[in-house]
């Protein structure tokens, strides 16, 4: 039986938007709208979708840098949201993330011993040459040598930085990461690497994934499970091997065949969406996607669909899977 | 190869004269790009492809110089053109469209009187015709609504509209050559598959010649007939796409393809080609690639390989290419 290390529950992200510096709350981009999912011990879990659908929202909710509107994130008995200082303070411990681009995360005055050595310090958990020890070992760990601890983070090279920034995830020894878009801004051929990395540290410490991307080929091969994400909702989740090869929902199924293929023999029947992902500030009534969706239907305007277990494990929000 | 090439470059060399050293960012390479063909140069990021694409523009910053060659555009050599003659000939002849197009379009002026800006360069027209022109451009790159969406500035635009008006500008003259320098990597996935559509239409309807330079594999197998694949700063192979998905000869074309992997079986591990990009101030010797491949012996490290025909149109740069066995997709 696996066991469920993180619940949400209804989630919801509402900034709010007003006129000018002191008027009063004119509306609100609806960046997260109630999301539920799960994730589970020991897996690889992927939030897939276009910029803006609210992604990244969500990882810095489950981290509680942003406060959320409404909704519960459940670890381990737990919610989150509810956690007093204390508790946040040992959960931070417990969660660690990995950045998009380690050019800029990496601070560049502070050398390789001080940015993965930082939340040992701060968690308490080595000190002196302990510390310097345990950072040594993290670096080997990371594909990285010793003797880079007092090197500066211009000396290393864009997949060398990102190995910094998993080290310095992987400190305070988290049980689960977010890993916010960590291969897109590195090249194809080191991005391999970066994945294998981090997938055989996830089987060696047996830790937890919550990946976002926006790039469905490395989720379809990293991921165990994935859910896609349209306007701040989760349209469809599913594990990958059923997610690609059959979605029901439109918007995935335009997401997938939207993945140019390097087969030049192969043609794709490619479904086009029209026009861009319309703005959060004013989503679309009923159905989100209705605007966009090639196979809409009376009704799809009106009607919000229900998000509904199709098939086991298989969630999709869909008034025509519905029916 | 195609003897009606219009655009032929031979032995370009173009370096950057950096404090640190002389970085040979494209070291005599050659390349034809037929009429009415997509061309696509291939490579990752510092490998010298965009390079590429400035030096035909001659439009390459300082401190970099085109240092030796030809670039030859319907049988005349582009280098020996003074900058009077080349103004004439960029955006009207050959004209290049941009990765990021919220960084290439002017935030102050609206996006019809940027097209036109382009047409008034190079033709003569009267106000009512420009306007007629530039609502006509829009239309054929598919923005709807052309005549109000012309007043409008870059920033009410989306970014596939954005690139779409790019677009516009880049073909505004009905230029020949269209260099496209990474045109879907700044969009989304929905958004990129409207534009490669576009491009493909574009493409038929004006009988355009197109340099596609990019590192997404998927994109060159799609949309390209010929393809180079690029490694720091040479052209390692080259030759119509099919042999090159299916027989690729080079072992860094072959790794490139393997770490893409496809969407049909689940990987468990991704391919992977070891070490870093290496600098282009102190290149490694013999043949560049020789410390990240798998088949490299003691002659790939003393022996700079020549790009060499293997079958017709062939083009590859390996001394081993003949005895490995490497499969394609």
């Amino acid at each position: 039986m696996t066991e469920t290390i993180l619940d949400v529950e209804g989630l919801k992200k509402h900034f709010p938007i007003r006129g000018h510096l002191f008027s009063k709350q004119v509306t609100s981009v609806h960046a997260v709208d109630g999301i539920d999912f799960f994730v589970d011990k020991s897996e690889i879990f992927g939030l897939v979708g276009e910029s803006g659908c609210g992604k990244t929202t969500v990882l810095r909710l489950l981290l509680r840098l942003i406060e959320p509107t409404a909704g519960k994130a459940i670890y381990k008995d737990r919610n989150i949201f509810e956690y007093r200082k204390s508790e946040l303070r040992e959960f931070r411990r417990r969660v660690s993330m990995i950045f998009q681009d380690p050019y800029s995360s990496l601070d560049p005055r502070m050398t390789v011993a001080d940015l993965v050595g930082e939340p040992l310090e701060i968690h308490g958990m080595a000190h002196g040459v302990q510390r310097e020890k345990r950072v040594k070992e993290l670096l080997e760990m990371v594909g990285l040598e010793a003797y880079h601890i007092y090197r500066y983070p211009h000396e290393f090279s864009g997949g060398q930085k990102q190995r910094i920034g998993i080290a310095r995830a992987l400190a305070s020894d988290p049980e689960l990461v977010f890993a916010d878009e960590p291969v897109s801004s590195l090249d194809i051929s080191i991005r391999a690497q970066i994945l294998n990395l981090m997938k055989d540290l996830q089987k060696q410490f047996n830790l937890t994934f919550l990946y976002v991307s926006h790039d469905l080929r490395t989720v379809r091969h990293f991921c165990d499970r994935a859910a896609v994400m349209y306007l701040g909702q989760i349209v469809e989740l599913a594990n990958v091997m059923e997610l690609y090869n059959n979605p029901l929902h439109p918007y995935s199924k335009a997401l997938i065949s939207a993945i140019p293929v390097p087969d030049p023999e192969k043609k794709i029947q490619r479904i086009i969406l029209s026009g861009g992902v319309p703005s959060p500030v004013n989503p679309p009534a009923g159905c989100r996607f209705h605007p966009r969706c090639p196979y809409g239907r009376e009704g799809c305007e009106k009607k919000e669909p229900k998000y509904v277990e199709a098939k086991p494990g298989h969630y999709v929000s869909c008034h025509m899977v519905a029916d | 190869m195609n003897s009606e090439a219009i655009l032929k470059i031979r032995g370009m060399k173009t370096y950057f004269y950096t404090v640190e050293g002389v970085v040979k960012a494209v070291d005599r390479i050659s390349l034809d790009i037929g009429r009415s063909e997509t061309f696509g140069l291939v490579g990752e990021s510092g490998c010298g492809k965009s390079t590429v694409a400035l030096s035909i523009m001659r439009l390459v910053p300082n401190p970099g110089r085109i240092v030796g060659g030809q670039i030859l555009f319907e049988d005349e050599d582009l280098l020996k053109k003074s900058e009077e003659e080349m103004r004439k000939i960029r955006g009207d002849k050959i004209s290049m469209i941009f990765q990021n197009p919220l960084s290439s379009l002017n935030p102050v002026f609206t996006v019809g009187s940027q097209v036109g800006e382009a047409i008034q360069l190079h033709q003569e027209v009267d106000r009512i015709g420009l306007g007629k022109k530039v609502v006509e451009i829009l239309e054929k790159v598919r923005i709807p609504d052309p005549t109000t969406v012309a007043r409008h500035y870059p920033h009410e635009y989306s970014g596939g509209m954005r690139q779409r008006a790019m677009t516009a500008i880049a073909l505004s003259c009905r230029p020949k050559l269209l260099i496209a320098d990474e045109p879907t990597t700044a969009l989304d996935v929905t958004i990129q598959a409207q534009i490669l559509e576009l491009m493909k239409e574009l493409r038929k309807e004006l009988g355009l010649s197109i340099m596609l330079i990019t590192h997404e594999l998927g994109l060159v197998a799609e949309l390209c007939e010929r393809a180079a694949i690029m490694y720091a700063g040479k052209i390692v192979e080259s030759g119509d796409v099919t042999t090159l998905f299916k027989r690729p000869r080079h072992p860094y074309t072959f790794a490139l393809m393997k770490s893409v992997p496809g969407l049909e079986a689940i990987v468990k591990r991704f391919h992977v080609i070891k070490g870093n990009v290496p600098s282009l101030i102190d290149p490694p010797s013999g043949c560049r690639f020789h410390p990240r491949c798998d088949y490299a012996f003691d002659e790939c490290v003393a022996e700079e390989p020549e790009l060499r025909e293997i079958e017709s149109g062939h083009l590859v740069a390996c001394i081993r290419s003949e005895e490995l066995e490497l499969q394609g997709k």
